[in-house]
C-alpha cells in the first residue's frame, strides 16, 4: 500500500501538481499568518484608541454630573457610551467615585449603584490608575478595560471605566481567517490545475519520445520516427537529439544490410569459384589419361600390337566412366531429387546392408558388429536414399578401419526420432578438418570424388534429420545420423507425391 | 405637586441637558412649560402653545426648561406670562411673589391626580416601608408627587428621606424615574400618577417592568399659573382660552392627544393640603430646604 503512494511512482504530472499545491499552501500559510497577526495587531491598536477615547469622553462628560450628584444623569451618560456603539463595541462603561463606589454603571443590575465596584467580574478600578488597561476579563467574552480620571478643579473626583468587548476583534479575525482560507483553497485548486497542465504540456513531447523509443526498440527502423515540439528547453533539444539519432540509426542500419548483401553476394562468387575449381581439378586428371592414351594410339597405332591397343582402349574406356560418375555424383549433390518417404523398418534396412556388406572385400578380417534391436523402428524415409547414405557411412568407417579392426553399428530409438551410430577404430580425424568434412570434394581418399559425404548430408538435411561427427585422432570416429520418425505434415513425403 | 401634566410632555432625551428657551418674539406670550418628557409631547407642546396664541390673536412663545426651580426663576423675573408648574412650587412662589392661578387640567374626577410608590415588576417589595435602606428616586425637589408626598409620608413614619434611603437621586422627570426602576438603577420612586398611567399607554413595555406598591391620597394636579401683574384683561382671556378649549374640534384633539378630560377652575384653597404637608416636612428635619439646596440653579 505505501510502496503505491511511494513518491518514485508518480508520473510528472503528478509530481509538478504536487509541488505546485505545495508551494502555493506554503506561500498561502505564510501570508495568512503575517495577514492575520497584522490585522489583529492594527485592530487592537484600534480598540486601545476607541477605548481610550471613550474613556476620556466619558471622563469629560461625567465632571459635571458627579459635581452636581446627578447620578441618573450619569447614567444616561453611561448608557449612551455603551448604546452609541452600534456594533457593541463597549462591553460597559461606569463612573466610579474616588471611595470605588459605584456611581453609575451601563448594568445597574449586576453593579448597583452606591455598591463598591469589582466584584470579581472587571478587573479592580485601582489596578490601573489612568490611561489604557490592557488587562482581559475572566468572561466568556474577553473584555479590554480603560480608565480616565474625572478631573474637577484640577481634582480626581471620580474615574470612568469603559470595557471594549474583544468579541468584534475576534469576529473580524475569524472572517479574515476563514476568507484566506478560501482564498488558499482556491489558489490551491488553481496551482494544482496549473501544475497539471504544465506537466501536460511539458510530458507530451516526453510521451512522444517514448513511443518514438518503443519504436526503434521493436525494429522499425524503415520510417523512423520524428519528435515534433515547439518547445526550444531541454526537453525540445533532447527531442531534436532523439531525431537525429533516429536518422543516423535508419542511415547505420541500411549501409549494415547493404554491406551483408555484398558480402553474401562475394561469399556466393567465391564458393562457386571454389567449386567449380575443384570439379575442374577432379575432371583433369581423367581427362588427362584420356588424351594421354588417345595420342599413344594414334602416334604409335601401326607398331601397337593388339593387346596394346586393347589395353589403351580399356584405360580411355574406365577414364571416361570415371568422369561419368564423378559428373553423376556432382549433379546428384547440385541438384538433389526430393526424398519420396514411406514407412520402412530402419533396423531392417541396418540389416540388410550389414548383410551385403559382410559379403564384401572390404570387410575382410574386420569384425562389422550390429547392435540392433528385434523391434522393427518403422520409419518414414526415401528407402534408396538412406540405404545409400548409410552404405556410404559404413564403407567409409570400414575402409578407416585396419585389418582386426572393429566397426560397430547401433540403432536407438529416441522419442520422435531414430538414431544410427556408426563407431569405427581408425586413425581419426584431425580437429581442424573436421569442419569442412560435409563439403563437396573434400576428401582424405586417395580414389574419392569427395562428394560422399556432401551428399549423404543433403539427403538427411532432405529427410529434415541431422549429421554429427566426434573424432579423435588414434581412438577412432563416431557418425550419429538422427532421423524424425515421421515426416512433418507438409514435408518431403508430400512433395514427393 | 410633580410637573404640570404639560410640563410631562415630552422630554425624556432632552433630560440632561437644558432645553434651550425659542427667543421669544417681542410682545410675544411666553408659555412656560418644564421638562420635556416624550418625544410627540414636544411637537405637542409647540402645537399646544401656538394654538393659545391663535386664540388669543398674538403670537406665543413656547419656553422650556429641566426644573422646577428654573422656572420659577423665570415667573419671579417676569420672564414668562404662562407657566404649567406644580403644587408645591406655586405654593411657594404663590407665597414668595404672588403667582396666581389659572386653571387646572381634568385627567380622573376632577383636578386631582396622585403619588405613586413604584418598583421593579418582580422586586419583592411590596410596601413602601420595605424600601428602608434601599436606593431611591425623586422626580425634583420642588415636585409635590416626587418629593412633598413620600418625604410627608416619611416624617410621619418620624424619618427622614436621607435617614430612611441608603441613598437617593433626582432625576428631574416622572418619566426618568419609571425608566431608572424599570433598569434596576434604583429599588424604588415616586412619580406623578397621570405620567405613569400616560406612559402606561404610550410604552407599555417600559411601565410593564414596574410595580405600584403604594398609591397616595388625591392632590391637586398641576395647575396652570400666571405670574404676578399680568393684565387683567389678558389674564381674562386666557383663563377663557383653556376653559373652552373644548369647545372646538382642534382643541378638543389637542386635550385627547394630551390625556386631559378639559381645564377647570382651581381654588387657591385646593392647595392647603400641600402646605399642611410642607408645614409637616420642614418641621420634622428642615430636609425639605435641604433639598431645595441641592435642587439645581
Amino acid at each position: 500500500m505505501i510502496e503505491r503512494f511511494a513518491l518514485h511512482r508518480w508520473t510528472l504530472g503528478a509530481k509538478l501538481a504536487a509541488t505546485f499545491a505545495t508551494v502555493i499552501s506554503l506561500v498561502v500559510l505564510v501570508v495568512s499568518l503575517w495577514v492575520v497577526a497584522r490585522s489583529r495587531s492594527a485592530l487592537e491598536h484600534e480598540l486601545g484608541d476607541r477605548g481610550a477615547d471613550a474613556a476620556r469622553n466619558l471622563s469629560r462628560l461625567s465632571a459635571e454630573l458627579v459635581l452636581e450628584e446627578d447620578l441618573w444623569g450619569l447614567y444616561k451618560v453611561v448608557r449612551d457610551v455603551v448604546g452609541a456603539d452600534g456594533d457593541g463595541l463597549v462591553a460597559y462603561a461606569a463612573v466610579i467615585d474616588a471611595g470605588g463606589t459605584v456611581l453609575a454603571h451601563s448594568d445597574p443590575a449586576r453593579h448597583p449603584m452606591g455598591e463598591p465596584f469589582g466584584d470579581g467580574t472587571d478587573a479592580p478600578a485601582d489596578a490601573h490608575p489612568a490611561g489604557l488597561d490592557p488587562s482581559t476579563g475572566s468572561g466568556a467574552v474577553a473584555v479590554r478595560h480603560f480608565t480616565a480620571p474625572v478631573i474637577v478643579d484640577n481634582q480626581q473626583v471620580a474615574t470612568a471605566r469603559v470595557g471594549i468587548s474583544l468579541r468584534k476583534l475576534e469576529a473580524t479575525i475569524g472572517r479574515i481567517s476563514w476568507e484566506i482560507c478560501a482564498l488558499g483553497v482556491l489558489l490551491q485548486w488553481l496551482g494544482i490545475g496549473l501544475g497539471y497542465m504544465i506537466a501536460r504540456r511539458m510530458t507530451r513531447p516526453l510521451t512522444d519520445l517514448r513511443w518514438a523509443v518503443d519504436r526503434i526498440a521493436s525494429g522499425r527502423l524503415e520510417d523512423p520516427p520524428t519528435v515534433t515540439t515547439k518547445e526550444k528547453d531541454e526537453i525540445g533539444a533532447l527531442a531534436d537529439q532523439f531525431n537525429l539519432m533516429a536518422r543516423h540509426l535508419r542511415d547505420s542500419q541500411r549501409h549494415t544490410a547493404e554491406a551483408h548483401e555484398q558480402l553474401v553476394r562475394s561469399e556466393r562468387l567465391a564458393s562457386i569459384g571454389e567449386c567449380a575449381g575443384a570439379l575442374a581439378h577432379e575432371i583433369r586428371n581423367p581427362l588427362g589419361a584420356v588424351v594421354a592414351a588417345a595420342r599413344m594410339l594414334s602416334s604409335h597405332a601401326p607398331q601397337a600390337t593388339t593387346y596394346d591397343r586393347e589395353r589403351l582402349a580399356e584405360v580411355i574406356a574406365d577414364e571416361a566412366r570415371r568422369l561419368n560418375r564423378i559428373l553423376s555424383e556432382f549433379l546428384m549433390y547440385a541438384r538433389p531429387r526430393p526424398p519420396s518417404r514411406q514407412p520402412h523398418s530402419m533396423n531392417a534396412l541396418v540389416a540388410e546392408i550389414l548383410e551385403l556388406l559382410r559379403l564384401d572385400d572390404l570387410a575382410r578380417g574386420k569384425t562389422l558388429d550390429g547392435r540392433i534391436g528385434p523391434e522393427s523402428v518403422p520409419c518414414d524415409m526415401d528407402r534408396d536414399q538412406v540405404k545409400q547414405v548409410l552404405w556410404n557411412l559404413l564403407r567409409n568407417a570400414l575402409e578407416a578401419t585396419p585389418e582386426g579392426g572393429r566397426v560397430v553399428v547401433e540403432t536407438v530409438q529416441r522419442g520422435e526420432s531414430v538414431l544410427v551410430q556408426i563407431s569405427d577404430e581408425g586413425a581419426g580425424i584431425p580437429a581442424e578438418r573436421q569442419g569442412r568434412l560435409f563439403e563437396p570434394f573434400h576428401t582424405t581418399k586417395e580414389a574419392g570424388s569427395g562428394l560422399g559425404l556432401a551428399i549423404a548430408h543433403g539427403i538427411v538435411s532432405a529427410h529434415g534429420g541431422s549429421i554429427g561427427l566426434s573424432s579423435r585422432p588414434g581412438e577412432g570416429t563416431r557418425i550419429s545420423v538422427t532421423l524424425p520418425l515421421r515426416a512433418p505434415a507438409t514435408g518431403g513425403r508430400n512433395e514427393a507425391a | 405637586m410633580a410637573r404640570g401634566p404639560l410640563a410631562v410632555v415630552a422630554a425624556a432625551l432632552l433630560a440632561p441637558v437644558a432645553v434651550a428657551a425659542a427667543p421669544s418674539a417681542p410682545g410675544a406670550l411666553r408659555v412656560g412649560i418644564t421638562a420635556v418628557l416624550f418625544e410627540k409631547h414636544l411637537e405637542l407642546n409647540r402645537q399646544f402653545v401656538a394654538y393659545v396664541g391663535e386664540k388669543l390673536g398674538m403670537p406665543a412663545t413656547l419656553v422650556q426648561r429641566r426644573t422646577y426651580k428654573q422656572m420659577s426663576d423665570l415667573l419671579e423675573r417676569a420672564g414668562l406670562d404662562v407657566a404649567f408648574i406644580c403644587g408645591l412650587p406655586y405654593v411657594i412662589d404663590h407665597e414668595r411673589f404672588g403667582l396666581e392661578l389659572l386653571a387646572a387640567p381634568e385627567v380622573y374626577d376632577g383636578p386631582i391626580y396622585f403619588s405613586y410608590v413604584i418598583v421593579p415588576a418582580d422586586s419583592p417589595v411590596q410596601s413602601f416601608e420595605e424600601l428602608r435602606g434601599m436606593r431611591y428616586a425623586f422626580s425634583d425637589p420642588l415636585s409635590n408627587s416626587g418629593w412633598l408626598v413620600p418625604a410627608h409620608d416619611l416624617a410621619r413614619m418620624g424619618t427622614t428621606p436621607e435617614a430612611f434611603f441608603k441613598r437617593t437621586i433626582f432625576t428631574y422627570s416622572h418619566s426618568a424615574s419609571v425608566e431608572a426602576v424599570a433598569v434596576k438603577f434604583v429599588d424604588g420612586a415616586s412619580v406623578d400618577s397621570y405620567v405613569y398611567d400616560y406612559l402606561a399607554r404610550i410604552r407599555p413595555a417600559l411601565v410593564a417592568r414596574t410595580r405600584i406598591v403604594r398609591r397616595s391620597a388625591p392632590h391637586p394636579i398641576t395647575p396652570v399659573v400666571v405670574r404676578a401683574g399680568l393684565p387683567p384683561e389678558l389674564k381674562d382671556r386666557l383663563r377663557r382660552t383653556f376653559l373652552e378649549m373644548g369647545e372646538d374640534p382642534r382643541g378638543r384633539a389637542l386635550l385627547t392627544s394630551l390625556g386631559f378630560k378639559r381645564f377647570v377652575p382651581i381654588p387657591d384653597r385646593s392647595f392647603d393640603g400641600i402646605r399642611e404637608m410642607r408645614r409637616v416636612v420642614s418641621e420634622r428635619s428642615g430636609v425639605a430646604a435641604s433639598a431645595a439646596r441641592r435642587s439645581r440653579p
